[in-house]
């Protein structure tokens, strides 16, 4: 039988006792402190992939126009901490009518996923220069001032200058790179398309050769929020014009003296579009006035654009052909690029017809959706 | 029989060492437990107060930045359009906090904590939530305030 008196090891159940309470009051605050670390486990894994996700749209935005895909893994674990972009993808959409580019990234940590997606509205890159001339860009006797983006294709004779008297070295544009154009049809169509949806749209077939100014707003009124379309030559002379409308001309452009577009007060934000698709003759658009040209909006010439003396554009000029500013001598800034025209352009519904597919010539402007899964 | 008979059981001594061990383990023990469920329950409350206004913070967060448009005409109640069609909103609904989903009539209550003084307003393009939680337990209150800002650039803000 058991020596019931001896008392040698009690120490050992008195060590088990206590352990055994101490266990128990361990696992009890263990259980207790899970439960609240496992909310706050799922919420840093969540925060981590939804940052993960939007460095990688931030990164697939800085990216886009330098690459036809996107490139994955590029973002080493070490940089994000437990979290990756497990997917980065973009795509060319059409979204209210505008292009657009559709981004779609992953973020993930710890098994918990997020996905962002968001659409931002897409314009050929020439759009970010003031002044963008695919032939040669001549400035007799004359040097423009301008704080926006001057691209030559062709070659620049005379001298470019800034605000502050410095010389602009112009941006020479890839070999690869054109200037897209438009076909007259495109806006025919268009101007179809704005009628049916009630805007003030005004359609000119064969004018009189000596079709002006006068004679289109005394059949329409006044032209600054309309849609015109003159498939013929036109002359502008003596006209104050505001607003945000478009002017489309399928001939050649001549303009006069003393024209104020947009620079009355109260039409700061307003950009008149003026669009010169030539007659299929060298000289598209010309300046054959003497003085006193002020425009606030955006000029596209399909062919050679000849301006002169006093020439004051705000926004942005495009000359497919050559492009020839003579005596236009500025003692302050006279070419003033301002992107407002580019939401105008959209506004109308008006973009290069290639611009979903050509990659090279893009860039993103404003965040229009943003969606999060 | 014999070895029984020659133990004559614990002395009263040994018994009452034994007791007392056992007591002041004991009231050690419960000493310990008290005073760290205590914390516990204290550090529970504040936390819950916390969790209260992350979870809001992200709810709320998570559909301002997609807003398209963000109403706060009615006092305590926020009305937010996104992606261009679905709209919801959040505020109270029978004391709780919940996001409720105008599409679909999809209701969810977001806290369980009671929400008082809920205010959002539109401050340089920014959305302010001021809002008070009462913790179930004390009664206390906590005021916070959270600030969210809408991603997309041409967001339409309506305010009383």
């Amino acid at each position: 039988m058991f020596d019931l008196k001896r008392e040698d090891g009690y120490a050992l159940v008195l060590t088990i006792v206590i352990v055994a309470v101490l266990m128990i009051f361990v696992g009890i605050m263990s259980r207790l402190i899970d439960n609240e670390l496992g909310f706050y486990t799922q919420n840093k894994s969540s925060s981590r992939a939804f940052y993960a996700a939007e460095a990688g749209i931030a990164y697939g935005t800085e990216i886009y126009k330098y690459e036809t895909s996107p490139i994955n893994n590029v973002f080493a674990e070490d940089y994000l901490e437990d979290a990756q972009v497990s997917n980065l993808s973009w795509s060319s959409i059409t979204y209210d009518s505008m292009p657009a580019i559709k981004f779609e990234s992953v973020g993930s940590s710890n098994g918990v996923t997020r996905t962002i997606s968001s659409i931002y509205s897409t314009y050929n890159s020439l759009f970010d220069n003031a002044i963008t001339v695919d032939g040669d860009f001549t400035l007799d006797n004359s040097h423009i001032i301008s704080d926006g983006n001057i691209s030559v294709g062709g070659t620049l004779i005379g001298e470019i200058n800034n605000e502050d008297g410095e010389i602009i070295e112009p941006i020479e544009p890839s070999e690869d790179y054109s200037i897209p154009t438009w076909e007259y049809i495109y806006f025919e169509n268009l101007a179809n398309d704005l009628a049916d949806d009630g805007e003030d749209v005004h359609v000119v077939n064969e004018p009189s050769v000596d079709y002006d100014y006068d004679d289109l707003t005394s059949e329409i009124g006044d032209i600054g929020d309309k849609f015109v379309c003159i498939d013929g030559n036109f002359t502008i002379d003596k006209a104050t014009i505001n607003g945000s409308g478009v002017l489309v001309v399928n001939g050649k452009l001549t303009l006069g003296t003393n024209i104020s577009i947009n620079q009355d007060p109260g039409y700061e934000n307003d950009f008149y579009s003026i669009i010169v698709l030539g007659d299929g003759t060298v000289e598209t658009l010309s300046i054959e006035g003497k003085n006193n040209i002020e425009i606030r909006g955006f000029i596209y010439s399909n062919y050679t654009t000849t301006l002169k003396n006093q020439f004051d554009l705000t926004g942005a000029l495009v000359s497919r052909g050559n492009l020839t500013f003579k005596n236009s001598n500025a003692s302050e800034k006279n070419i003033d690029y301002d992107s407002g025209f580019i939401d105008v352009l959209y506004g109308w519904g008006i973009s290069f017809p290639d611009d979903v597919n050509n990659l090279s010539n893009k860039s993103l402007n404003n965040l229009l959706n943003w969606s999060e899964n | 029989m014999k070895l029984i008979k020659k133990n004559d059981g614990f002395t009263l001594i040994e018994v009452l060492v034994v007791i007392i061990i056992f007591a002041v383990i004991i009231i050690a023990a419960y000493n310990a437990y008290f005073s760290s469920s205590e914390t516990i329950l204290f550090n529970r409350e504040k936390l819950e107060i916390q969790r209260t206004q992350d979870i809001l913070n992200r709810w709320i967060g998570r559909y301002v930045r997609q807003a398209n448009e963000i109403d706060t005409t009615v006092t305590g109640e926020l009305k937010l359009l996104y992606n261009t069609t679905n709209k919801i909103v959040f505020g109270l609904n029978n004391d709780s906090f919940a996001y409720y989903s105008i599409n679909d009539g999809n209701n969810r209550i977001i806290s369980n904590l009671k929400l008082e003084n809920i205010n959002f307003k539109i401050e340089n393009n920014f959305l302010k939530l001021i809002a008070t939680i009462k913790s179930n337990d004390s009664n206390k209150t906590y005021s916070f305030e959270n600030i969210f800002n809408p991603r997309l650039p041409n967001v339409n803000l309506v305010s009383p």
